[in-house]
């Protein structure tokens, strides 16, 4: 790691401590006892920096990203603690309000981005979601649904890349172009050979066509979690897999559909058709499961799926 | 400890009874590092007890910057027209 990726890990940290004392304790506490998570924040810091420059933006504008979506998240959970409901509506509601907004959406995808090192459930969804990546071969198509900063389109490209095609699909412009301007810096041969359309999931049908999807973040977004999931194994090829990330009693300004554990979620997934072959439970907060289930806190499910019949 | 310094005994009773320490001691200047237990998990719950003895609701942007004790303080006095 290059002293200058270390001094604007470093700038970017004290950035975010200067203005949050709460996200200092927790953040400094992540990273002393998970170093890889600091290391990470490192090659995360150094990949990303061509592309802030080559969108005119500085770690400063990071940092404030970060902290706004960390009181996004803080008010939405305070919404939760005193009605039981996510502040959104649905999902309409959630798009007109975020998604269709990229003054909002933009601060909100680069602070989900540097959350990934900094949060421990999302530093292990992306290492569940990189263990899963590497291990899938022979690709033909894959399908990003809900590509948001566009960080794992980018993983992908070089963990597991499709030897056909690449589809994105986001019903965020702002999403569409994040990830496009990030591939564009990081891997601009890569970038044209993408099929990139903004598109409602459920108006896109490809029957049996896809090996891989990815579904990270979006299932919470959608006000038929059931649909979407049979949606997408209408559109597996027999034996193709579908990574799914989703979560329960994760209170955020644009989630729609509240899973009340992530059991009921794992239940939804064998309804809809899937095979598990491998899902964990990755908890926001170190406390044991009956305890987050009963405060209802932010759990994640990630998962690796499978459609049967190959 | 001069009456710049003091919190109101309000928000000191708030963070007393929600991180169940008793004797606990606060002033403007006492950041999250200063106080076992004060995470942002209890953090949400200091800030619902505040909202319901204050009559307030925090926004994103209240939450997101929060340097020392003494800026939620000062949070609390605007939204409130209350000395907190």
């Amino acid at each position: 790691m290059n002293s200058s990726a270390k001094d604007q890990t470093e700038a970017l940290l004290a950035h975010i401590f200067s203005r949050n004392s709460l996200q200092r304790k927790r953040i400094e506490h992540f990273h002393a006892t998970t170093p890889a998570a600091r290391e990470g924040l490192e090659q995360f810091v150094s990949l990303y920096a061509p592309y802030l420059a080559t969108a005119g933006l500085s770690w400063e504008t990071v940092g404030d990203a970060y902290l706004t979506m960390v009181g996004q998240v803080g008010e939405a959970r305070l919404h939760f603690m005193r009605t039981g409901n996510y502040p959104a509506r649905d999902q309409t509601e959630a798009r007109e309000q975020v998604y269709d907004r990229p003054e909002v959406m933009r601060p909100y995808m680069l602070g989900l981005a540097v959350s990934q090192f900094l949060w421990s459930h999302h530093f292990a969804c992306k290492n569940f979601f990189e263990r899963q990546a590497e291990a899938l071969s022979s690709l033909r198509r894959i399908l990003e649904v809900g590509s948001g900063h566009g960080w794992f389109t980018f993983r992908m490209l070089d963990l597991c890349p499709p030897t056909e095609r690449l589809t994105v699909l986001d019903i965020s412009p702002t999403s569409l172009e994040l990830t496009k301007g990030l591939l564009r810096t990081l891997r601009p041969a890569a970038v044209d050979e993408i099929e990139f359309i903004e598109a409602d999931l459920m108006t896109h049908e490809r029957p049996e066509h896809y090996d891989f999807v990815v579904l990270s973040e979006v299932l919470e977004h959608v006000d038929d979690p059931a649909g979407t999931l049979t949606h997408l194994h209408a559109q597996l090829a027999p034996g193709g897999f579908l990574y799914l990330n989703t979560c329960a009693n994760c209170p955020a300004i644009d989630h729609a559909y509240h899973f009340r554990s992530c059991r009921e979620i794992s239940s939804l997934v064998r309804e809809c058709g899937y095979e598990v072959v491998e899902e964990a439970y990755l908890p926001s907060e170190n406390l044991p499961p009956e305890e987050l289930e009963r405060r209802q806190l932010d759990v994640s499910y990630v998962a690796i799926l499978r459609k049967g019949g190959r | 400890m001069s009456d710049a310094d003091s919190i109101p005994p309000t928000v000191l009773a708030t963070f007393r009874a929600v991180l169940d320490q008793p004797d606990l001691e606060l002033t403007r200047a006492t950041t999250a590092n200063d106080v076992e237990g004060w995470d942002s998990l209890s953090h949400i719950q200091i800030l619902v007890a505040l909202e319901r003895e204050f009559g307030v609701r925090f926004t994103a942007a209240e939450i997101a910057d929060l340097k020392d004790l003494g800026s939620l303080c000062d949070v609390l006095a605007a939204k409130s027209g209350k000395s907190a």
